[in-house]
């Protein structure tokens, strides 16, 4: 499982032992799967619902922002969360004492936040899940320059 | 083919209505119309003359070249409007009398034999001798008759000739040719022009006459002005003293039907189906002797009529029947003793009434959408910049460099806007402007609450566009299924591509926010 943190093979620091490491960043992925797969459950569910709760009443609402979309910033919280749990089980197993905690943390967090955040723009793609009249809003980077008009009025 | 002959200004009102029912879809294939008025100036004239060159153009702007509309009906109906090199182009209007034509030019008075003088007296007074009848005949429709029984001597001049032909080519065909005249019969012109118009048809088709099939309208009075108004002294040449006067339309109906009836009683029948309309309760005009100034407002005698046309269009006509019908006395408070017209109420042998229904609705529908918020939206500089907010638009036309905000394109929805803004929606306020409650087809809270604010039909009420009103139930969420409605039409609708993609694309739409909010067929 551990193969999730594959760059952090070795130890952040000389003294922490290769075994405890290993079941240190074992202990991690599993945390990290659960607090990725309930952010992303949680991110894709609250969009889903704000997304059908986004009416066009009126011309101007066709182009303004699309809010729902930023319900992929609990990412956000997911990564913070994931330090904090890393931060809390690293003196635990290691000692106040253990260097390379603001590294681990750091990357951890990180690594938690992109996850979050591809799994729950994935997720957001899943058909039924935006509401066909927003269907090109989430894939705006990619169709933004697609159709616009050149020329004269 | 299909021709209908609007006679007179109650006639045009009618024809009005039929190019409405047309654009929604109902109309025949094709139609051929021709309006009989020697008041070429009326105001219900012009603005019929309007409506048509309005309905060409949008049929030409959204079917070029015949194209379908997918499955909608819109618009579908080819008009011929027997045009000629010489003439101008749009609605012909033909009148039996010349202009600044006096009654006694018209039969040749002066010229007369003094016998024949004398027999003329017995029929006409000096002031309706020198009555000017380029502003119709005023309810006069002994005048008229005398004057329309010289059809005959117009068989070769244009439109006669070319409404000859076309028939006779018709008739040899085994579909045959139908006919339907319009007119009210307590009037003057149509009054006059019924009979000899269809006696005169009938002689067209040298070989199978059978094939020729002519209907009539028949208008019995649905409207009135005020006595005094009609009486007061005029200024040309006691114009108001010799116009219609509403005190005689009873009498004048009277005499019509008692004429009806005994060409029936002699089997000298020439009508293969007459409907009789008319209203219990007529609605007050303002009194114009004639000219611009005669602009009646529509009313819903006027749909029925037009309905009866189509009707007539449909059927197979085995019986020379005349037909009527009543709706059920209203109970409701207020409205006690007096009819009212409800869907169920629309008098149908042959078209269908979901059917007819459906496509009223949708039609007002698509009106609705477009001028409240698509024509609005395609104006925004927004869509040239991100088309990707709207999938149907960027799906079907900007990915496809079809824009819609060209200039052309914008041009072509300020056509569509017109024609909703400037002849239907006001068509439909003034067939439910009637005392009450009485016209309970559309809901004319939706069409009356935000005219102010300049919206044709109130947003907040497109699932409420049919009667009753309920205003609890009024929500901007109908604009928004609306939308969703659009996005969900099947690329494969049809329409081609632009102008026409675009009213198909909103006719579609339209068609399942029905199925879905009014539970009702497709058209």
């Amino acid at each position: 499982m551990n193969r999730i943190f594959f760059w952090m093979h070795d130890p952040p620091d000389g003294n922490i032992l290769g075994e405890d490491w290993e079941q240190y960043l074992n202990s991690m992925a599993a945390s990290y799967i659960l607090v990725v797969l309930l952010a992303v459950l949680a991110t894709v569910l609250i969009y889903r619902a704000a997304a059908a709760r986004k009416k066009i009443h009126a011309p101007p609402d066709v182009f303004a922002p699309y809010t729902p979309i930023y319900w992929l910033c609990l990412s956000v919280p997911a990564g913070i969360v994931m330090a904090m749990i890393c931060i809390w089980t690293y003196g635990e197993k290691f000692g106040d004492q253990a260097g390379g905690l603001t590294y681990t943390a750091t990357t951890l967090a990180l690594w938690t936040f992109l996850g979050c955040l591809l799994l729950g723009y994935l997720g957001i793609l899943i058909p039924g899940i935006t509401p066909p009249k927003f269907r090109y809003r989430p894939l705006w980077p990619f169709c933004r320059k697609r159709g616009l008009r050149t020329g004269g009025k | 083919m299909t021709t209908l002959i609007s006679a007179g200004g109650t006639g045009t009102r009618i024809l009005e209505a039929v190019l409405h029912l047309c654009a929604a879809g109902l109309g025949p294939d094709k139609l051929r119309l021709l309006v009989i008025d020697p008041d070429a100036s009326n105001g219900n004239g012009t603005r019929a003359k309007e409506l048509v060159n309005k309905y060409v153009e949008c049929r030409r702007t959204f079917r070029p070249a015949g194209q379908e509309l997918g499955k909608l009906p819109f618009f579908r109906t080819v008009l011929d409007l027997l045009e000629t090199e010489d003439a101008e182009a749009g609605l012909k209007v033909w009148s039996p009398v010349g202009p600044n034509k006096r009654f006694a030019d018209v039969v040749n008075f002066p010229l007369l034999a003094p016998m024949a003088k004398d027999i003329v007296h017995l029929f006409f007074t000096d002031d309706e001798l020198i009555m000017k009848t380029d502003i119709g005949f005023r309810g006069h429709p002994a005048i008229g008759a005398a004057a329309m029984s010289l059809l005959w001597l117009y068989r070769h001049q244009k439109p006669w000739s070319q409404l000859t032909e076309k028939i006779k080519t018709e008739v040899s065909e085994p579909e045959g040719s139908k006919v339907i005249i319009v007119g009210s019969v307590f009037g003057g012109t149509g009054a006059s022009a019924i009979h000899p118009l269809a006696r005169f048809l009938r002689t067209m088709p040298e070989t199978n006459r059978d094939r020729l099939k002519i209907g009539v309208v028949a208008l019995v009075p649905y409207f009135q002005f005020r006595a005094a108004a009609a009486a007061a002294p005029g200024q040309e040449g006691g114009a108001r003293q010799l116009g219609a006067r509403a005190e005689y339309f009873p009498v004048a109906t009277r005499a019509a039907v008692q004429f009806y009836h005994h060409l029936r009683e002699n089997n000298d029948w020439e009508f293969d189906a007459m409907y009789w309309l008319g209203d219990d309760s007529p609605a007050e005009v303002l009194y114009e002797v004639g000219g611009p100034g005669q602009k009646n407002p529509a009313h819903f005698v006027d749909l029925l009529a037009a309905l009866a046309c189509l009707d007539f269009f449909a059927g197979d006509l085995a019986t020379k029947a005349c037909r009527y019908a009543g709706p059920e006395e209203c109970t409701d408070e207020g409205l006690k003793n007096k009819n009212v017209v409800r869907w169920m109420d629309l008098p149908f042998l042959e078209l269908d009434r979901d059917r007819v229904g459906t496509c009223l609705l949708q039609f007002a529908l698509t009106g609705a959408a477009h001028l409240g918020f698509f024509e609005p939206l395609l104006k925004k500089e927004d869509i040239d910049q991100k088309p990707y907010c709207l999938p149907w638009y960027f799906e079907r036309f900007a990915t496809k460099k079809d824009w819609l905000t060209s200039a052309e394109g914008r041009a072509k929805f300020a056509l569509l806007s017109e024609f909703f803004r400037g002849y239907h929606y006001p068509w439909w306020r003034e067939i439910h402007c009637t005392e009450g409650d009485r016209v309970r087809l559309l809901n004319r809270f939706a069409l009356n609450a935000r005219l102010q604010e300049g919206f044709q039909v109130d947003p907040s009420r497109l699932a409420n566009l049919l009667y009753p009103d309920s205003a609890a139930d009024a929500s901007l969420d109908s604009m928004d299924r609306f939308f969703s409605d659009a996005v969900h039409v099947a690329k494969a609708a049809g329409g081609g591509g632009g102008a026409s993609a675009y009213l198909t694309l909103l006719g579609e739409a339209a068609a399942r926010f029905i199925r879905r909010q009014y539970k009702k067929k497709e058209s």
